[in-house]
This record gives C-alpha cells, structure tokens and sequence, in this order.
C-alpha cells in the first residue's frame, strides 16, 4: 500500500521539532493522495519517538533501531529509506530542511531517480498536481517549483515554514520494525568522535533571535592590559556578547545570532552566524544590535516578523527593513530592555 | 576543476588554472538547460568517471544563487562512493591507504569522522586561505583552451526532469511600517516592550 513518509529525524534520539512541522506538510499529501501518513524513525530511542509521530499526525510508523543507525551516517540511513522507496513506492517521502534532511533526501532522490522539491517555503496540492515555492538568489525573488513526473517526490520543508498539527496523545500508529540495508561491514565511514558545541545553537527553531554584529565592539569596557588593537576588540565584542546580548535572549528566550562580520571577526563562533553563508531564519522577533544589514545579512533573516533594529548610526540599511528602530549605543539601550523585559514577562 | 555551465563558467575556471590548478574542463550540454539537480549530478559523476583516476571530488557548501546542495549528495550517489559533508577541516588523506580522516562541523557540534575513498566531500567556508593568481599563472590561464565536454563526450543520459521551476516571482510585498522609538534607553525600552507585547512576539 502506498503512502506518504516523513523522516522524524533525531539526535541522540530526541526528535527534532521542525519533524512535526513536516508531518504537517506530510499531511497536507496524504490527504490529497488519499495514503496514509508514515513516520520514519531510524536510530536510538526509535519506539519511543514513533510514539511521539503518532500523537503529531503519523497513522503508521516504520522504524529501526539497530546499532549501523545510532550515529546518523549518510550511506547507512540513504540505503535504508532507498531500500523502503523501492519496495513501497511511496507517493511522496518529506522532511525537515535540515544539514541532515537535505542530504538524506537528496541522496535518497538520486538512488531512485525521482524529483526533489528542496528547502520549500510552501506547497500547494491541486487536482494531484504538486507545486512548492523556494526563495532563491539571495532571499529576494521566490521560485515557482512544480514537480511534473516521477512515482516518488522527495521534499525538504524550511523550518518554521510549515504548521505542525497540534499534538493528540490518545493517536496510536501502527508500527513496523524494518531491517536496515547494509551491515556495519559494508559501511565505509566510522564516527571516531564526537564534541558538543558550548550552549547549542538552534537559530532555525527559534521563534525570537538576538544578533550583535560589528557594533558589538563599541563595548565601553577596558580590554585587560596588553591586549590592543584587534584583539581588544574582539575581546570587548566577546564581553558584549556573553554579558549584554546573552542576559537578553536569555529574558526573552531567545537564541543568538550573529552577523558575518561578527563571525569573521572572531567575536563569536560560526554556528551563531545568519545570513547568506550562515543561516537561514524566520522567527517572529528579530533583534539586530550593531548590525548595519548588509544584504548577504538581510537574505538570512528577511522573513522575520518583527524586526527590531539598535544601531548607533540612523542611516544603515537595517532601518530599511525594520519595523522597529532605536538609535544609540546599544550597550545602554540592550541593558534598559533586559531590565523592562525581566520586569514585565516576570522571568 | 570541473564546472558544468555555459560559457560564462570558461572564466571561473580560467581564474582557478591562474591560481596554480593544473587542468580544467567544462560540461555543457543544450540538454542541461533548465535541467534540475538530478540531471547535473548525473553529469558530474559521468565527467568525474572520464577523468579516470580520482579518490576525491571537493564540493563547495551549496550554490549561492539557488542556494541548494542537493546536486552535491547525488553526484556522490550517482558515483556509489562515500559522503562527507559539511567538513570544516581535512585532518589526513592516505591515499595509498585509500583513507580520508575530516572533521564535520553539525549544528550540534564537531564530528570527526573516518572514511575510505574514493570520497565526495563538501567544504564550509574558511576551510582554506585561496592564494592569489600568479602573474606567470594569468598568463598562462589565458592561453589556455578549456575542454568543453557534452553529453555524448561523457556517453551518459540524464534521468527525466520531473521537478521544474515554473516561474519566478516577486517577494509579497513587505510591511513597510516603521516606528522611531526615541528618548533616554530606559524610555525606548518601556516603548519596545509595550509595542512587542501588542504584537504579541513576546
């Protein structure tokens, strides 16, 4: 029987949240195609997250959780949902944008042949025929995306792009347990270790960032002596980040972000960058400090909703695209906020 | 260096021969036109096959114009050889062994992972400090006469093209309110919050 699938990715078998954003966009082909909505959980912990699939929209799952999964390997887990298309040939396999979701599928798409519809903002399911649109050439003009044969589509969902269903804890699925393609011998990569970043960064989930940027440097403390130039910099826009800028998303539960001159700077690591080469976000509160919105900048975070702009200089670009601006130094005005917001949300 | 592309794509890899690459060859093809990742994947596995004897293929992170990277998955499927994406360093390559040792970077943090080649890898940014071209190496680029291959020079035939770009559209038009929130920092913060609470972002 054929179906709709979702890859529930996970990581150290915890799933991640933009898999219930694509279970809802499964959803939407499921119900157009008449199939049911299968979840795919490969890895440690998979019973227990199918469980979660079910109780987010999924009426059956397939799931694995044999040791050549508990680390996600390109080769390993691409055979597995490779050997599953070919056997069932599902209408459709769907999930998270993600580094790991764009490869799976993308790998997956090649082994069969079939289309592939990455990193969609929507789709649209009318009379059977399936178009998606994409933002290309930097954010700034949309692509319309159909796909147009192929038994299987493969399609990658940005994050925050699509709704999850609210959650039901009474749904039950069906769950199957499958064998995995290839055996540890025939697996040509071995993780040999592995080192969590310092305060992960999950910017795609966000619903409200805070980014410093190049303005972070104004910081009216003294570097320690002996450190000048450069590093005096940095280490004032180091000092910002962890005693201004955190202290706020932390009161508004928020994640940092940054801008690629921050990045290239070395005021802060490359995991919090947003932007062309960076990434790509959309949360509902956009906070830039010290950020003069450069294009490459503005492509990453131009679907926000609010965007809010602390500049000292009254003229950057940033003020274009914000719907609110503060001009000033953003060493007096990000304490004041932090302040009002601990005062008022009672954190 | 490889590129699949029209003309255009001559003077990128005229530009990689002048900062030291040793050859360079370009695929086109009319059937490559409008085609989707699939198809370019499927002749960059056929041109790295022509090539002969490889161990790796090194990718950038994505293409910054379509911003994709799924050709880069597929062309290592397309080949049957071993991934490894995102690599922020390459910590050893053996090729006498046939092994390659990266660090990955995930959104979680850094993976060292290894693997046997023949490899496809993918590179972030800053992986590398790209030297300059030389002036004996410009010179040399502009004499150059770069290959281009087609379809038939590869003896390969692409998979159907069933996901197409139908068109292209402007963005919805942006709210393009704007409030200047003035006054000491504590009179702009009491404004913020207040107006972000009507917004209901908090």
């Amino acid at each position: 029987m054929s179906a709709v699938y979702v890859w529930i990715e996970t990581f150290h078998g915890q799933p991640l949240s933009v898999s219930w954003e694509a279970l809802g966009a499964g959803r939407l082909l499921a119900d157009q195609f008449g199939v049911p909505l299968t979840a795919l959980v490969f890895g440690e912990n998979a019973s227990a997250v199918a469980a979660e699939a079910a109780a987010h929209g999924a009426n059956k799952a397939l799931i694995s959780d044999d040791a050549t999964l508990k680390d996600f390997r390109l080769e390993a887990y691409a055979a597995l949902l490779s050997k599953l298309v070919s056997e069932n040939a599902p209408k459709a396999v769907v999930s998270g944008a993600t580094s790991r979701g764009r490869e799976l599928l993308a790998a997956s798409a090649a082994d069969s042949d079939s289309p592939l519809l990455g990193d969609v903002l929507s789709l649209s399911v009318d009379g059977g025929s399936v178009t998606a649109e994409r933002a290309v050439y930097a954010g700034k003009v949309l692509s319309e995306n159909a796909i147009t044969g192929g038994t299987t589509m493969f399609v990658t969902v940005r994050s925050r792009a699509f709704k999850a269903l609210a959650p039901d804890a009474s749904s039950s699925a069906e769950i199957t347990t499958v064998t995995p393609a290839l055996t540890e011998s025939q697996l040509t990569t071995k993780v040999e270790s592995f080192e969590e970043s310092v305060g992960t960064v999950n910017l795609t989930d966000a619903a409200i960032i805070v980014s410093g940027g190049r303005g972070m440097a104004n910081n009216p403390k003294d570097a320690p002596s002996g450190v000048t130039g450069d590093q005096a910099s940095a280490w004032k826009a180091q000092d910002g980040f962890a005693n201004v800028i955190k202290p706020l998303a932390d009161a508004l539960g928020a994640a940092v972000g940054a801008s690629r001159a921050a990045v290239d700077a070395g005021y802060i690591p490359y995991a919090h960058q947003v932007g062309q080469t960076g990434k790509t976000v959309a949360p509902d509160l956009y906070i830039a400090c010290g950020i003069s919105g450069a294009i490459q900048h503005q492509a990453g975070m131009r679907s926000s909703k609010i965007i809010v702009a602390i500049n000292k200089d009254g003229e950057s670009p940033i003020f274009k695209m914000a719907r609110y601006g503060l001009v000033g130094d953003l060493y007096q005005i990000i304490p004041a906020i932090t302040l009002e917001a601990k005062k008022r949300l009672g954190k | 260096m490889i590129a699949i592309g029209a003309e255009l794509h001559g003077e990128a890899l005229k530009h990689s021969l002048a900062m030291g690459l040793d050859d360079a060859a370009r695929v086109w093809d009319a059937a490559l036109e409008n085609a989707d990742s699939l198809a370019y994947a499927t002749a960059a596995a056929a041109a790295v096959k022509k090539v002969g004897d490889v161990d790796l293929v090194i990718f950038g992170r994505e293409s910054i114009d379509v911003g994709t990277d799924q050709h880069i998955y597929q062309t290592a499927r397309k080949l049957g050889w071993t991934m490894l994406s995102y690599v922020s360093k390459i910590l050893a390559v053996d090729y006498a062994a046939k092994t390659i040792k990266v660090e990955r970077l995930l959104e979680e943090g850094k993976q060292v992972v290894t693997a046997t080649l023949p490899a496809v890898v993918s590179v972030m940014k800053d992986i590398n400090e790209p030297r300059y071209p030389s002036f004996i190496g410009i010179r040399k680029a502009s004499k150059a006469v770069i290959p281009v291959w087609s379809l038939a020079d590869l003896d390969v035939t692409l998979p159907p093209v069933n996901a197409q770009v139908t068109k292209f559209k402007n963005l919805p038009p942006r709210d393009t309110r704007f409030e200047l929130i003035e006054g000491t920092p504590e009179e702009q913060a009491k404004k913020l919050i207040d107006r972000l609470l009507e917004e209901k972002v908090l």
